[in-house]
């Protein structure tokens, strides 16, 4: 486990360079100069020229403009961003918990209901039953994040008026409900969906109808069981959603008003914030490979026949 | 499966302590909406409108305007201006306190003053000073002081121009001419004089405002301003339908809904603002260089189709680059001037449309070019990221392009001198770089001349040329559209938004 570890700390690093050096790139190449979101109007071409130089202040090289950028963000510094005169790493850190906070409920909320609906579907001996929850799934990976989030808002905050349409609430847990619901469906649906195709396959296999036969009864043959064998596909599954939760849910965010890194780095995009784009970037992918690496050692703990390399 | 069922009752459970009072809203605090979050409230970096707004409720300026647009004391309680025109002697007054308890004078204007030129600053509206005299020296770090800006004894204060210029009060009124000095602990915070201080902002998601009970003026009926970041339209809609937002703009898709529901129709406020939108000729590119060119491309629009029919009448149609408000105190009327353009050759290679890529500047975009293919214009459209857009227009290399001009004051210069002057070519305002050196001398002279007759004789000789030479198509002024609460008192639009301090706003729930 730890000649892996420090492996897969190995290839940490040419990743990230890869990462940076293209993300640099294509932010150099993009058209429009940033600093034309932030002047306004009126400024002559001699005062633009200066205040560029005051915003860039770094040499013209490309390869020592990356260099300055690389060796600050080993630092933890990612500049200070254009817009906001904010320093990035700090801004990022307030809006982070907030982002892992609704990764983490919606996380919960997709396993839990995902798995619940994927097990019934698949044991449920009523085909009528099985017909309805295989409609639900299909329809939860169907349907548009936005579109489900303001069906939400509509039903439960302007016509039922039980919980709020937006905001962080200063933590309380009614403001996160709608965002986790709206953000976990999605991944619930395709957890349930995986769920199902796996517990149906294993269901049948042979070792099931051995555990049958000692005469446990049905409910741990299918949570001890077989559900253990049907969890890599779904860990994978998971993982990757909450990877990508961690690097913002820009269309959850902006619904509801929720103040994450997606939308940050969004806003960012849109006013060519370069210093934010590349933290995020930067950051997004650091994030990914640990996950992934989480991921892997999991694979371990379900399956004791894996062997982590 | 018990324990499923106990997790979720307790789930259940927790949720229903956790969030039961969402919605109890305080009655003495004000709640507002921002679609995106304000970069700052520094009044050296403000160029947006919501920045503006917010300012307003922080800081005063030396004069602000009124609700008529007329300059009126602020934290000076009056002025003289000398006879040639070079000298504004502002006399400070004395109950004028900083939200940390320390009086205001004549120095700290000053510095205030100074940090909007100061190079280190960097500030992108040092322009508002640049008559002052000493002023282009201190920009360009050659001294150290700002010649113009005299503090005569604690409670008068002078500024010296280089040259008479007429509009100087009214650049006075904007939030980057407003009075702030460094906060002692945090230099990036800026303290104020306003009905208003920063009690708590949570950049991208609110700003808590809290009432400065010392305030000049008197302290502000409402003891606190929320303003939260709501991006989505359908969700503050939920919002303020629920109680929970005071004061909303009304978003253009549901512009219907509340001006013909019988709950809401009566609380909506409109006001047009100052501003143009036009389609913008590149006038030294052929074929737009030729006027006729520009002519038989502005008669073949058809701005009433646009207005009636994509903009549903919520804009006013441009009969000039001046909004009409900012005529009348001249008393200028706009000549249109009915040139024969039968025998213009359309038969060219086509041009290009430049425009943001925004789903209402390509709605917009798309109607011309249908407008423009019925005359046998052939344009193409390229839509652009903003900056990206910018910089193409602002180096001259569009054929045509859609923009606005909002106001920066309500003074007829600033519709004209910036935005047609040839010496303000590209990001300085003059994008259809346009050059007729007849309206330059109009309108030089007219910015120096302090008769008011003289000044109206010479605008209206420059807006003639204007009309004439046609370097836009004015299409519309844009309106603004805001819904209240029954229980908001005391609330009324105004032209240039930032008129309003908030300090007379308050809120009686029955």
């Amino acid at each position: 486990m730890r000649r892996y570890l420090l492996k897969k700390a190995g290839e940490i690093v040419p990743v990230l360079i890869g990462v940076t050096v293209i993300a640099f790139l294509l932010l150099k190449f993009a058209p429009g100069d940033p600093l034309y979101a932030i002047i306004g109007e009126r400024i002559s071409k001699d005062r633009f020229e200066q205040l560029k130089l005051n915003e860039s202040n770094s040499p013209s090289s490309f390869i020592k403009q990356y260099g300055m950028y690389a060796a600050g963000i080993i630092k933890g510094n990612f500049g200070v961003s254009y817009i906001t005169r904010q320093p990035v790493m700090k801004e990022y850190v307030k809006r982070f918990p907030n982002t892992f906070r609704l990764a983490v409920i919606s996380v919960a909320f997709a396993i839990i209901t995902g798995i619940a609906v994927g097990i019934i579907a698949s044991v449920a001996k009523c085909q009528w039953i099985r017909i309805v929850f295989a409609f639900f799934a299909t329809a939860g990976i169907s349907t548009p994040v936005f579109w489900f989030g303001l069906l939400l808002i509509f039903i439960f905050s302007r016509m039922l008026h039980v919980v709020p349409a937006s905001g962080m609430g200063d933590g309380k847990m009614i403001y996160i409900v709608l965002p986790a619901v709206t953000l976990g469906s999605r991944s619930a649906a395709y957890i349930a969906r995986m769920t199902q195709s796996c517990m149906d396959d294993i269901m049948h296999s042979a070792y099931i109808n051995a555990v049958r036969a000692r005469g446990i009864r049905p409910l741990p043959v299918v949570l001890k069981h077989a559900l253990k064998n049907a969890l890599i596909p779904i860990i994978t599954l998971i993982g990757l959603d909450f990877g990508s939760y961690l690097n913002g849910s820009v269309l959850t965010e902006t619904i509801f008003g929720w103040n994450g890194v997606g939308r940050y780095l969004v806003y960012a995009i849109t006013q060519r914030d370069y210093p934010v784009i590349m933290g995020g970037v930067v950051l997004g992918a650091a994030f990914f490979i640990v996950i992934n690496i989480v991921i892997d050692i999991c694979y371990v703990y379900v399956d004791p026949r894996i062997e982590l390399k | 499966m018990k324990y499923f069922i106990q997790s979720i009752f307790l789930l259940s459970a927790l949720l229903a302590v956790n969030g039961c009072n969402f919605n109890n809203r305080p009655y003495d605090t004000l709640m507002l909406r921002l679609k995106e979050d304000i970069s700052t409230t520094d009044p050296a970096y403000i160029v947006d409108v919501d920045g503006s707004n917010i300012a307003a409720y922080l800081y005063n300026g030396l004069v602000k305007l009124d609700k008529s647009m007329q300059i009126v004391p602020d934290i000076a309680e009056r002025w003289e201006i000398s006879n040639d025109g070079l000298s504004y002697r502002f006399f400070i007054r004395t109950d004028v306190k900083f939200t940390t308890g320390e009086y205001c004078t004549a120095e700290h204007i000053k510095r205030s003053f100074m940090r909007i030129l100061d190079p280190l600053i960097c500030s992108p509206r040092s322009w508002i000073f640049e008559q002052v005299d000493g002023a282009s020296d201190y920009i360009r770090g050659l001294t150290g002081e700002v010649t113009g800006f005299m503090v005569i004894s604690p409670h008068i204060f002078q500024i010296q121009l280089k040259e008479p210029f007429a509009p100087f009060l009214s650049l006075l009124t904007m939030p980057n001419a407003f009075v702030g000095i460094p906060a002692n602990t945090a230099p990036a915070y800026i303290i104020g004089t306003g009905p208003f201080y920063i009690e708590k902002w949570i950049r991208g998601d609110k700003l808590l405002l809290r009432q400065n009970p010392s305030y000049f003026e008197g302290a502000p009926h409402i003891e606190h301003i929320l303003i939260r970041v709501i991006p989505e339209d359908f969700t503050a809609i939920t919002e303020f339908e629920t109680g929970m937002l005071d004061i909303m703009d009304i978003p253009s898709a549901e512009f219907e809904y509340f001006t013909r529901n019988t709950l809401w129709k009566d609380s909506v406020h409109s006001v047009e603002l100052l501003n143009t939108y036009y389609l913008g000729f590149n006038c030294q590119k052929e074929p737009c260089s030729d006027v006729q060119f520009r002519r038989t491309v502005a008669s073949g629009i058809s701005t009433d189709k646009i207005i009636q029919y994509y903009f549903q009448n919520r804009v006013e149609k441009a009969v000039s680059p001046v909004p009409s408000a900012l005529l009348k105190p001249y008393g200028i009327e706009v000549n249109n001037f009915n040139v024969d353009t039968s025998g213009t050759d359309t038969n060219m290679p086509p041009i290009t449309l430049t425009f943001n890529s925004n789903s209402e500047m390509q709605a917009i975009a798309e109607l011309i070019q249908y407008d423009l293919a019925n005359i046998g214009i052939d344009i193409t459209l390229e839509a652009l990221e903003w900056t990206a857009f910018k910089e193409k227009v602002s180096a001259g290399n569009a054929d045509i392009f859609l923009l606005s001009w909002w106001a920066d004051y309500p003074d007829i210069e600033n519709f004209l001198y910036p935005v047609f002057h040839s010496s303000n070519w590209g990001s300085a305002g003059n994008r259809a770089r346009y050059k007729n050196n007849e309206f330059d001398a109009a309108v030089t002279q007219a910015r120096s001349v302090s008769g008011h007759e003289m000044q109206s004789k010479l605008y209206q000789h420059a807006l003639d040329i204007i009309m004439q030479d046609m370097p836009w198509r004015v299409l519309w002024h844009k309106k603004k559209f805001v819904v209240c609460q029954p229980w908001v008192k005391g609330f009324s639009l105004s032209p240039i938004s930032w008129i309003d301090k908030g300090a007379t706003l308050f809120l009686e729930k029955k």
